[in-house]
């Protein structure tokens, strides 16, 4: 199989100086705040902030590869394994999303889907017969059909009633966590712990390591793969094409004979589905028992993700891993220096507002939609066009 | 009549706009309207009428051209610009807002205030007193969405007569009312003229200009006709400019062999949404081998026909047979399977999804079939070969089968659908407005592709707004008023575009019994009778 | 049990209900308003925690509570702005745009915390003002009434004379005429020459400073410091009481009163042994049946269509539509009694 893609070049530049204007904003903020206030003059206070937001974006751009031994830089495995494993559950989300977004539809629901998905499988991976190997696949299939049945809720609303998903899906995230936690607290609580985690999973049901000492787990693996199989899924199969071309033109779609409520309602399921095994494959492979009190916030990193990759699986592979990337990245330089990691969201907004921004830089994109259609021309008539 | 010879409210001269795709709307036109007088604009769908308008109105700007607004030359650079000026538009489309009141409608953007809130009493009064002086009265209290649209078309008037427009645009304000609606509508017009105002009528109904107007301007292909006094007309002489007669074209035609009755619809009716019934028990059948064609000036009950036998629209009532066999769960996709292809009139809308490739969109009607995939598994090499055939036999211009749609121009994009639809392997083609919009090539070719079907032996239904192209192709015609067939041609041998549009105006229809023979439709009535 | 019962549904329940629903009504109000003009605002939570934490600062560094109230309004506006800037002049989708301004807010104000109080997890080294509770005169001093009508926070007396305010503002003045005119037919609006993009940053300015009245009671009413997160999903739940209320300030009142009752029943019922998981969750099943049972009353028109497939939904006039539906119920049976 060639995998063929078609890059917009545009796109490219525009998310490059988005991602540009972030970093320098980030610098800005840091600068500002590490200025120290007992600076002997106004001269000594500008250098040792240029000299602290050097370091502090030092750790924060290398730190998830590299440490350093005196001037030694050595690879840092234990923060490269953190990067890989913290970018699981968004790529995975990033995927749901991008498989909804594909349709043109909305769901904000990957959140409470990936909840359930995850308390669901607590309780396979507490009481399932320990058989290696297959449980953690039972493990990772109950959490994708809980994730599917609980998109089907808006889906069968928006299909059967016309009900907008947006409030709908918002409404099974709240459902979702505080049913999670009863279920939890209620029935597979482990008494013993001082706060409120479930029972410790079955040793069967823990994903393989590829690194033990840093808990490299496969859901790695298994994200890459899904990536690649969703990809294949949208752009190879006749299912996917029918969702491509609902997201394009539902009216066309509908025209051309495909069931298009129906196809609908199948995306949102199948995203659900895999919005399912986000937390899971986090929760198998990397902890061993369920400890969340909150929402975990992967769905909405997973519409972020899914917008800046255009819904291209491919594209989420690398949008999730810029992201995984820049908030281990952060979280060693708080780690190293005093600076706060949450300073990366502040970053993480602005790449979305100017990446998703249509009049940023459009007068670029008329210039190269100009220029495309000047070559387009000349490939035609064989003769230069002014 | 009530008009002051001579004294002209508004004068636009050499008026021309062609928009950035190349096409020209409006070339060289020129027109005067007096003070005080009732001016139709007359013309075809595509005659230039509405974009005149909307430049007069601010909402587009002229190439070039003069706009003499009382005499003193003028920029209309925004509708807010034109109703500063005086000059008020009523929309086809209505510009209100449906939960709001009468009156909060017609005083939105110059509410009366009482200390911080909206005066709503003043603002009653104050509309029910613009309403009564031009004897439009409006229930001003009651919601838009609880009252009639000819009610609503009273507010807008009465919209534009606060703002204090002395030149009121309406545009096609007909086409929404009932008979007993369009009389009251006359009646306000007669007595806003009588009150000094000048009003300009957007119309392609013959009988209401005559009823109305008192001069007419008419418009065809951009081009002004000419310029008359209504009395000084027939409705026949009005007919002849309004349709014209273009160039001749030629098209080889063998004469048909016609096969066994592949389509036929059975007295189907059509309701809309707001109660308007649109189709009124049309019946006609296609058979193998001919071209139906289907006169008609739009908005006479095409849209929801070819709607309804692609099955995108279920009927009030009535049936749809393929093949001798009523359609019982007709949409789309049975539609296609049954063997009719449809190449719709708005490519935009429906013909094409144009961020996809020419290769996603010539397949999105046979891409679970051999060769083009396969267990659910599209053959990406295969597509692209057969996309390439198709670039290829239908001289689409286009530098690769890769190219998203939108690259295309509009020609080009036609034959995209048009390459689609021919090639599905259908025995009944629905071509709606084919080749509408599309340079003089390219049209020509897809008729040229029409006959050579036909002449395969599949029937074609041809929806056309083009006289000419209708005479060209059809080996049968019939014309469609107000949701009813209202004439049938046999022989299209000798008939002229002028027979043609009184028909399609309504000046003339065929007696009961000269169109009972022409689908069979006895034969219909008893089928139906013994069902 | 009776006991227990009693103590539920005591004066305290009743005042621990309004002390709740306070900030949730806020910010459903805001998202009334910018609904109404056609820019939902999704930011709500982002804004509200934005509000919190800028107006304990302020206070903590100036001591000077009107400087905080001022800061805490501004920093809600320039929410707002950032969101109306990105929204309707550089054309990002509003639901992306208002996305990103949660995360911005969510990191941003523990960021800025930790920079200036060295504590990541609350502003408790930073000594905050509180805006006061009203005691309110004569009415204290009646029995039974004075209980449940005195002695409430200030912002919450705000926020109910909000309520009144924020009706007659929308369906009483030019400017809320123009709001919902824009929401609803922005060609019609702009066609007498209403700027549809200026009326929607109105309603957006006037939905970030409710919201943020709503975040500096969490921050300075309820407690007096910042937490992180201290918003906690309100911003979101506010947006489901506005749902379920409607398009009148009064539904959307009770809207959020009921996920204020809710709330505060989840306390109360856990001395019960209900798990507070259930009455917390009710709100939210009740918003889902709620918007499917409206979706289903408008249902009838839309499947005789079988053309109508695109995916066009609107959530809005909830009451109206429901009564019109059953006063058609009651006139069709009506006429065949007749």
């Amino acid at each position: 199989m060639k995998l063929k893609f078609r890059i917009d070049t545009f796109q490219l530049y525009r998310t490059g100086i988005a991602i540009g204007i972030a970093l320098l904003l980030g610098y800005i903020i840091i600068f500002f705040s590490k200025i120290p206030s007992d600076a002997a003059s106004l001269w000594e206070g500008v250098r040792a902030g240029f000299d602290n937001a050097n370091e502090a974006f030092k750790w924060f751009l290398l730190g998830p590869i590299v440490r350093w031994r005196g001037n030694e830089m050595l690879f840092n495995e234990r923060g490269a394994i953190q990067w890989l494993n913290e970018s699981v559950p968004i790529i995975i989300t990033g995927l749901a999303v991008s498989i909804v977004f594909s349709a043109k539809q909305f769901n904000i629901g990957a959140e409470g889907q990936l909840f359930m998905g995850a308390v669901a499988a607590t309780f396979v991976a507490v009481h399932f017969p320990a058989i290696p190997v297959l449980h953690p696949i039972v493990v990772i299939l109950t959490a994708m059909v809980t994730g599917a049945l609980w998109a089907v809720v808006p889906a069968l609303m928006k299909a059967k009633l016309k009900a907008s998903e947006l409030v709908s899906s918002l409404m099974m995230n709240y459902v979702a966590l505080y049913m999670g936690l009863f279920l939890i607290k209620t029935f597979i609580r482990d008494t013993k712990a001082g706060s409120l985690v479930s029972l410790p999973f079955a040793a069967t049901a823990q994903l393989p390591f590829i690194n033990e000492r840093y808990r490299l787990h496969i859901g790695i693996v298994i994200a890459v793969v899904s990536a690649v199989v969703i990809w294949w899924i949208l752009r190879r199969t006749t299912w996917g094409y029918q969702v491509r071309l609902i997201g394009d033109n539902i009216n066309f779609a509908q025209y051309s004979g495909i069931a298009t409520q129906s196809v609908v309602f199948q995306v949102q399921v199948a995203s659900g589905a895999v919005a399912g095994m986000a937390g899971t494959l986090e929760m198998i492979g990397y902890y061993d028992r369920f400890l969340w009190l909150f929402s975990p916030g992967y769905g909405w990193d997973g519409i972020i993700i899914a917008t800046l990759a255009r819904n291209n699986p491919l594209f989420v592979l690398v949008a999730a891993l810029f992201f995984s990337y820049i908030r281990v990245g952060a979280k060693i330089m708080g780690r190293n220096t005093d600076i706060a990691p949450e300073i990366v969201s502040i970053l993480q907004a602005a790449i979305i507002l100017l990446v998703t921004a249509e009049a940023f830089l459009s007068g670029l994109k008329q210039r190269s939609i100009e220029k495309r259609a000047r070559k387009v021309e000349e490939a035609l008539t064989g003769r230069e066009v002014k | 009549m009530h008009s002051d010879t001579g004294v002209s409210i508004l004068e636009m001269r050499d008026i021309w706009k062609v928009y950035p795709n190349g096409v020209i709307a409006n070339a060289n036109v020129d027109i005067q309207v007096r003070k005080g007088e009732i001016h139709a604009l007359l013309g075809e769908n595509g005659a230039g009428k509405t974009t005149l308008m909307k430049i007069l109105f601010g909402f587009e700007h002229p190439s070039s051209g003069k706009i003499l607004y009382d005499g003193k030359e003028v920029a209309i650079a925004s509708p807010h610009k034109a109703i500063a000026m005086g000059i008020g538009m009523v929309h086809q489309h209505f510009m209100l807002v449906p939960s709001l009141t009468v009156a909060e409608n017609v005083l939105l953007g110059m509410e009366p205030k009482k200390g911080l809130s909206v005066d709503m009493a003043k603002a009653f009064e104050i509309v029910r007193q613009a309403g009564n002086q031009y004897g439009l009265s409006v229930p001003v209290e009651k919601k838009i969405e609880d009252i009639s649209v000819g009610m609503r078309q009273r507010v807008e008037i009465i919209k534009t007569l606060v703002r204090g427009a002395n030149l009121i645009i309406l545009d096609e304000p007909t086409a929404v009312l009932t008979p007993q609606e369009t009389v009251e509508l006359f009646k306000a017009l007669r007595i806003l003229v009588d009150r000094g105002k000048t009003v300009i009528f957007i119309t392609h109904k013959l009988n209401e200009v005559k009823q109305i107007a008192d001069r007419i301007t008419v418009l065809r292909k951009g081009h002004v006709v000419g310029t008359a006094e209504v009395k000084d007309m027939t409705q026949v002489e009005m007919s002849r400019m309004m349709v014209g007669r273009d160039v001749e074209m030629v098209i080889e035609k063998k004469p048909a062999v016609v096969g066994p009755e592949l389509l036929r619809v059975k007295k189907l009716h059509y309701v809309r949404e707001d109660k308007v019934a649109v189709l009124n028990g049309v019946s006609f059948s296609v058979r193998a081998g001919e071209i139906l064609g289907i006169a008609g000036v739009e908005g006479n009950g095409q849209t929801e026909l070819v709607q309804i036998i692609t099955g995108l629209l279920s009927p009030s009532k009535g049936d749809i047979a393929v093949n001798e066999k009523v359609m019982r769960r007709l949409n789309p996709k049975t539609a296609r399977k049954s063997g009719m292809s449809h190449i719709p009139s708005d490519r935009m809308v429906r013909g094409v999804a144009l961020e996809s490739t020419v290769e996603e969109n010539v397949i999105s009607d046979r891409y679970f079939k051999k060769p083009f995939s396969a267990y659910g598994i599209q053959s990406p090499r295969k597509i692209t070969r057969f996309t390439k055939g198709l670039i290829d036999q239908f001289d689409i211009r286009v530098d690769s089968s890769k190219r998203s749609v939108k690259m295309l121009s509009g020609g080009n994009i036609q034959k995209v659908v048009v390459a689609r639809e021919f090639t599905a392997g259908a025995k009944i083609i629905i071509a709606d407005q084919p080749t509408r919009g599309i340079d003089v090539g390219a049209s020509d070719f897809i008729r040229r592709q029409l006959v050579e079907e036909r002449d395969q032996g599949v029937g074609v239904l041809l929806i056309s707004a083009d006289l000419t192209e209708l005479l060209e192709v059809s080996d049968r015609i019939l014309v469609l008023y107000r949701g009813e067939v209202v004439a049938h041609f046999d022989e299209v041998e000798g008939l002229t575009e002028e027979t043609l549009g009184e028909y399609m105006l309504g000046i003339k229809r065929m007696s009961e019994d000269d169109l009972k023979g022409y689908s069979q439709e006895t034969a219909t009535d008893k089928e139906g009778m013994e069902r | 049990m009776s006991d227990t019962l009693l103590g539920i549904f005591s004066w305290d329940f009743i005042g621990s209900v309004i002390r709740v629903t306070t900030p949730i009504l806020l910010a459903a109000m805001g998202a009334l308003v910018a609904n109404l003009a056609g820019s939902p605002n999704i930011a709500l939570e982002g804004t509200m925690l934005m509000s919190a934490f800028i107006g304990v600062i302020v206070s903590g560094f100036t001591q000077n509570l009107w400087l905080a109230l001022f800061a805490g309004v501004l920093s809600g506006i320039t929410m707002s702005l950032v969101l109306a800037f990105f929204a309707l002049k550089m054309k990002t989708d509003i639901i992306l745009a208002a996305i990103a301004l949660n995360i911005f807010s969510t990191g941003g104000t523990i960021f800025f915390l930790s920079t200036l109080t060295g504590d990541k997890g609350s502003s408790a080294s930073v000594n905050s003002l509180v805006f006061p509770n009203i005691d309110l005169p004569l009415i204290k001093d009646i029995p039974v009434l004075g209980e449940i009508l005195s002695g409430h926070h200030i912002i919450t007396y705000a926020a109910i004379v909000l309520i009144f305010v924020m009706q007659y503002v929308l369906y009483h003045t030019p400017l809320g005429l123009r709001i919902r005119a824009v929401g609803e037919n922005p060609d019609a609006a702009e066609s007498v020459g209403i700027s549809v993009n200026k009326t929607r940053l109105i309603a957006l300015i006037i939905s970030g400073t409710l919201t943020s009245l709503g975040g500096l009671f969490l921050s300075m009413g309820y407690v007096s410091w910042f937490a992180r997160d201290m918003t906690a999903g309100r911003g979101f739940i506010a947006l489901a009481a506005q749902a379920l209320g409607g398009v009148s300030a009064f539904g959307v009142a009770l809207g959020a009163l009921l996920f204020g009752f809710a709330e505060a029943l989840s306390y109360s019922l856990q001395f019960l042994k209900v798990p507070y998981e259930f009455t917390q969750s009710l709100p939210f099943i009740i918003t889902i049946a709620v918007l499917a049972f409206y979706a289903y009353i408008r249902l009838p028109q839309n499947v005789k269509r079988r053309g109508a497939q695109s995916g066009e939904t609107r959530n809005g006039r909830l009451f109206q539509r429901v009564w019109e539906y059953f006063s058609r119920r009651a006139g069709i049976r009506k006429g065949v009694d007749s």
